[in-house]
């Protein structure tokens, strides 16, 4: 039985589903057909019912309490099986293999290293000023397997960053924005783009590391 | 912006990999932070956490598909 219910209170949003039942079913068309007369006699909102078709749309079993609050906008779904946190294609598969997010900025660098953390991917920062030097030293003390660097210190380092990935320790060099040498995560970032590159280098870069003339 | 606070940040990192209780998440913070229970109930409302009750334990799991959503648009308010 899916049950529908009106939270009166945000405490009582988050408590477990009780009070009156707005409207229940099993069968989804007839629920729908239920939701649809109730809006044409106005015991349900115009919000209401659109939020009960989306709550609807999410619940995947026959047995699911939807809880409405904040005028009809917002509802939440208990009793059944949460959503799945199952790895989608846009979660790492390398969780190890250590890449470096640099920017001008910390706060940006900071920021984005925490998007790849969330898609898995061990994923840490490095704030350097806009010159070169400064980002060759710290690519070389943190030996990334990628580095994700943004477009203005891909500029400042030109053809030396090159010349580093090439010698010693592979490094892959993904452009944030433009112009990288590997590869390129346009900005603003989509995390569902990140995935199709990272996965491609760092499997790269692990192979050229554990055989040297792959690369 | 729902993510633009890191305790939910956080808290969305920590469920990526499966659901926990109000308790594990405090836990799995390397400092004390107040609020979760706010936060949690702020990605409630959003629809990036949901919530089922398993015994005595309420847990937490994440919507990996609104978590995405709502990580796009914070990044999308970048410079």
């Amino acid at each position: 039985m899916i049950r529908v219910f009106r939270a009166e209170s945000a405490a009582a949003f988050r408590a477990d589903p009780s009070g009156p039942v707005v409207v229940e079913g099993t069968d989804r068309t007839e629920l729908e057909a239920t939701v649809a007369r109730l809006e044409d006699e106005g015991r349900l909102s115009h919000d209401e019912a659109r939020t009960i078709e989306r709550a609807l749309d999410d619940v995947t079993g026959d047995a699911a309490d939807v809880v409405l609050a904040g005028d009809g906008r917002i509802f939440r779904v208990e009793g059944e099986a949460p959503a799945s946190a199952a790895p989608l294609e846009w979660f790492a598969t390398d969780r190890v293999s250590p890449v470096l997010v640099v920017c001008g900025s910390g706060a940006r660098a900071l920021l984005i290293a925490e998007a790849l953390q969330f898609l898995g991917y061990n994923a840490d920062y490095a704030a350097v000023p806009q010159d070169g030097a400064a980002l060759l030293d710290r690519l070389r003390q943190a030996r990334p397997h990628v580095a994700v660097i943004e477009e203005a210190l891909l500029v400042a380092c030109g053809s030396r960053l090159l010349d580093l990935s090439r010698r010693g320790d592979v490094i892959a060099i993904v452009g944030l924005g433009a112009g990288g040498p590997d590869g390129v995560l346009e900005t603003p970032l989509r995390l569902e783009a990140v995935a199709p590159t990272l996965e491609r280098l760092l499997d790269r870069v692990r192979k050229a590391r554990l055989s040297p003339s792959v690369a | 912006m729902t993510l633009e606070h890191e305790t939910r940040r956080t808290i969305v990192c920590l469920l990526r990999d499966g659901e926990k209780s109000v308790g594990e998440l405090a836990r799995a913070f390397e400092r004390p932070r107040p609020g979760v229970a706010h936060h949690l109930s702020v990605l409630l409302e959003r629809g990036i956490v949901q919530t089922r009750v398993e015994g005595a334990r309420r847990l937490y799991a994440l919507d990996a598909e609104r978590a995405l959503v709502a990580w796009n648009a914070l990044l999308r308010g970048q410079p």
